[in-house]
C-alpha cells in the first residue's frame, strides 16, 4: 500500500503562524496596589484573575550554537487545567518605529506527560520558576501583573524564594502574522498606564549578561 | 352591694390592665417600624454614596449631603447604558465582519446595515442584552479561547466531540435570522390578505397559532366555498414558515417547501384556490348523486397555463342522461360544458354508422354554459343549480 502522499510546503496559514505583540515594565511592590486599581477599572468589565504558574524552559541543545527553546507551563491554582508549551521565535527586525516588539508565536496545549515526552525528545530543562499574579484582559490584549520567584529545590513549587521586590508586567497580543495593526492600540493603552508603569519594548537577546 | 363593687372594680383593674398592655405593644411596635424604616433609609442612601477622584485616589462620599440627588442617579444610569451598547455593538460589528453571509453587512458609524432579503434594508440598531463571558486561561501564558476546546488536543477529541464544543451562533446570527422570519411571516401575512380580498370566490381563511417559536411560525389557511364549507373541504394547509422557506402541508400529505419569493406563495395559492373549484365539484357530485366519469388534477389538454396547472372533471346525471364537464385554471378560468342526449339536439348531424334510434339515448355533442350569466353567488352554488336543473324530478 502506498503512503499517503505528504506536502512539503510548510503551513503558513490558519492559527499555526501567530506573532506575539509585546510591551513589558516593572512595578515596586509598593506601586502595585495602585496600578491594579487601574487596570481594574480600565481593562474589561470582569473580576480580575488571579493566578499561579509553574514553568519549566527546555533546551535542545544542536550542533550549531543557539539552542533550541521550549517553554513548559503549567498552572499550580488549577492543577487539572492542561500544560502550555510555548515557542518563541527571534524578535522581528523589522522598521525602529514599531512600538512592540514582535515575534513568532506557536502555542500548544499538552497533557501532564509534557515533561516526560520533552525529556525522551533529548530537550533538558534549563530552569523553572513559579510566578503569580492577576491577569486582565481588554479586547484581544492581555495584560499580567506577577510576580517571579525562584525554584530552590528543583521539582519543589512549595519552597520559592522571590527574586525581587518587584512585579513583572507584561501586555501582549496574540494576531496572526500579517496584521500590524495591534501595535498602535497596545502603545496607546501604554499611554494610559503612565506614569505608574512605563511599558516598553525589550529586547530579550539584550538582555544577556 | 359591696361585694359586686369589689368584683366590679377587680373586673374593671383587670380590662383596665389589658388595655394598657395592649397599647403599649402597639406603641413598641409602631417605634420599631420607624426604627427599621430608618435603617432601610440609611441602607438605600449608603448605596448611593458618591465616588471622586483625588489625585491619585479615590474618596467616597457618604454624606447625605447630596441625599436625593435624582438627575445625578439618572446621568449614571444613562452613562452605564451607552457603555453597555457601545460594548454589545462593538461585540456585532466584529462578528459582521467575520461571519461569512452572502450578502456582505455594511458597519458604518454607529450602524449595522444587513440585508436579510436581497431588495430590502433593515437597519438594525441594536438594544439587547448581551454579557460577553470569557474565561480567563489558566496558566496565564495559554492563549484567549474557548477552555474546553483547548483540552481537545491533550485529550485527543475526535471530529464529533470537537463539533459538540463549537460555538453554536454569535449574537448577529441570532439577529438576522429572527429578522429574517419576522419579514417571512409579515410577507405571508400580506400574501394571504391580499388574495383574500381580491378573491371573494373561493374564500381564503387563515387561522394563525399562538404559540411560535422566534424562528418559526406556522399557519393553517384554508380554502372554502360559502354555503359549502362542510362539503367542499379539500385544500387545508399548514404552512410552516421558517427563516428563509416556508413548508407547505397539504391534507393529502404532500410536502411543498417555498422559498421566500412573495409571488412563488400567491401562484401557490392561486393554484390551490382553481383546484379547490374542481374538488368541490366532485363532491358536490357526491351529495347529489350524480357520478364521476373523470377527474384529474393537472390536465394535459388545453391552453396552457402560467400559473400552475388547469384541473378538470366531469360528473354524469344519476340517470345518465346528462355529463357536465368542467375545465378550471388558475388563469384562464373555468369552462363548463354540458353534454346531452342525442335526442334533445336539433340538427344533429346525420350518420351513416349511427342508424338505430336506440342510440338516441346516449349523450351527445357538448354545448357551453354561459357561465357569467349563470344564477348564484358562487361557483359551487351556480354548480348546484345546474346539476339540480339536469337533474329531472319524478
Amino acid at each position: 500500500m502506498e503512503a499517503p502522499p505528504v506536502t512539503v510546503m510548510p503551513i503558513t496559514s490558519g492559527t499555526i503562524n501567530m506573532m506575539e505583540y509585546l510591551l513589558q515594565g516593572s512595578v515596586l511592590d509598593s506601586a502595585l496596589e495602585s496600578l491594579l486599581h487601574r487596570l481594574r477599572g480600565l481593562c474589561d468589565n470582569m473580576e480580575p484573575e488571579t493566578f499561579t504558574d509553574h514553568e519549566l524552559v527546555f533546551l535542545l541543545k544542536g550542533q550549531q550554537g543557539n539552542p533550541f527553546i521550549l517553554r513548559a507551563r503549567r498552572s499550580l491554582s488549577h492543577p487539572t487545567a492542561p500544560w502550555h508549551l510555548r515557542y518563541l521565535g527571534q524578535p522581528e527586525v523589522g522598521d525602529k518605529s514599531r512600538h512592540a516588539l514582535v515575534r513568532n508565536c506557536v502555542d500548544v496545549a499538552a497533557s501532564h506527560s509534557l515533561p516526560d515526552f520533552l525529556n525522551e525528545m533529548g530537550f533538558r530543562m534549563d530552569h523553572e520558576f513559579v510566578t503569580s499574579g492577576h491577569i486582565f484582559r481588554k479586547g484581544a490584549m492581555k495584560v499580567v501583573v506577577c510576580n517571579v520567584s525562584r525554584v530552590l529545590v528543583p521539582g519543589n513549587t512549595e519552597n520559592t524564594e522571590r527574586m525581587s521586590l518587584s512585579h513583572l508586567v507584561e501586555l501582549s497580543v496574540l494576531a496572526p502574522a500579517g496584521q500590524d495593526t495591534m501595535s498602535e492600540d497596545m502603545r496607546s493603552f501604554a499611554e494610559q498606564l503612565k506614569p505608574l508603569i512605563h511599558l516598553e519594548k525589550i529586547d530579550p537577546s539584550k538582555q544577556r549578561h | 352591694l359591696i361585694s359586686k363593687k369589689k368584683s366590679l372594680a377587680t373586673a374593671a383593674q383587670l380590662l383596665l390592665k389589658g388595655a394598657e398592655k395592649l397599647s403599649k405593644s402597639v406603641a413598641e411596635n409602631q417605634e420599631n417600624r420607624r426604627q427599621r424604616d430608618f435603617n432601610a433609609e440609611l441602607l438605600r442612601l449608603r448605596s448611593q454614596w458618591k465616588l471622586r477622584k483625588v489625585g491619585d485616589k479615590i474618596l467616597g462620599d457618604l454624606s447625605y449631603r447630596s441625599a436625593g440627588t435624582q438627575p445625578w442617579h439618572v446621568k449614571l444610569e444613562a452613562a452605564q447604558n451607552v457603555l453597555l451598547c457601545k460594548e454589545i455593538f462593538a461585540q456585532l460589528s466584529r462578528e459582521a465582519v467575520q461571519i461569512k453571509s452572502q450578502i456582505p453587512h455594511i458597519v458604518v458609524k454607529n450602524q449595522i446595515i444587513s440585508q436579510p432579503f436581497p431588495g430590502q434594508i433593515a437597519d438594525d440598531d441594536i438594544r439587547v442584552q448581551q454579557l460577553s463571558s470569557v474565561v480567563m486561561p489558566h496558566p496565564a501564558s495559554a492563549p484567549f479561547g474557548h477552555k474546553r476546546l483547548r483540552l481537545a488536543g491533550p485529550m485527543a477529541y475526535d471530529k464529533a466531540e470537537i463539533s459538540n464544543l463549537q460555538q453554536s451562533e454569535g449574537l448577529l446570527e441570532k439577529i438576522i435570522k429572527q429578522a429574517k422570519h419576522i419579514f417571512l411571516r409579515s410577507r405571508t401575512a400580506r400574501t394571504i390578505d391580499s388574495l383574500a380580498s381580491r378573491i371573494e370566490d373561493p374564500q381564503i381563511q387563515a387561522h394563525w397559532s399562538n404559540i411560535n417559536d422566534v424562528y418559526e411560525s406556522s399557519v393553517k389557511v384554508l380554502i372554502t366555498s360559502h354555503g359549502y364549507e362542510q362539503i367542499c373541504k379539500s385544500i387545508q394547509l399548514q404552512l410552516n414558515i421558517g427563516v428563509e422557506q416556508i413548508r407547505v402541508v397539504h391534507r393529502d400529505g404532500r410536502v411543498i417547501t417555498l422559498s421566500h419569493q412573495e409571488q412563488e406563495l400567491q401562484d401557490f395559492l392561486l393554484s390551490q384556490m382553481s383546484q379547490h373549484q374542481v374538488h368541490a365539484v366532485q363532491q358536490l357530485a357526491k351529495v347529489m348523486g350524480w357520478h364521476v366519469l373523470s377527474f384529474s388534477n393537472h390536465v394535459g389538454l388545453g391552453p396552457v397555463e402560467s400559473i400552475g396547472n388547469a384541473s378538470a372533471i366531469t360528473v354524469a346525471s344519476p340517470n345518465g342522461e346528462y355529463a357536465i364537464s368542467v375545465r378550471n385554471g388558475p388563469e384562464s378560468g373555468c369552462k363548463v360544458l354540458v353534454q346531452f342526449p342525442r335526442n334533445q339536439i336539433k340538427d344533429l348531424p346525420k350518420s351513416d354508422v349511427v342508424q338505430d334510434t336506440k342510440w338516441n339515448q346516449l349523450r351527445g355533442p357538448h354545448k357551453e354554459v354561459n357561465w357569467s350569466k349563470m344564477e348564484g353567488r358562487n361557483f359551487v352554488y351556480k354548480m348546484e343549480l345546474l346539476m339540480a336543473a339536469l337533474t329531472p324530478c319524478l
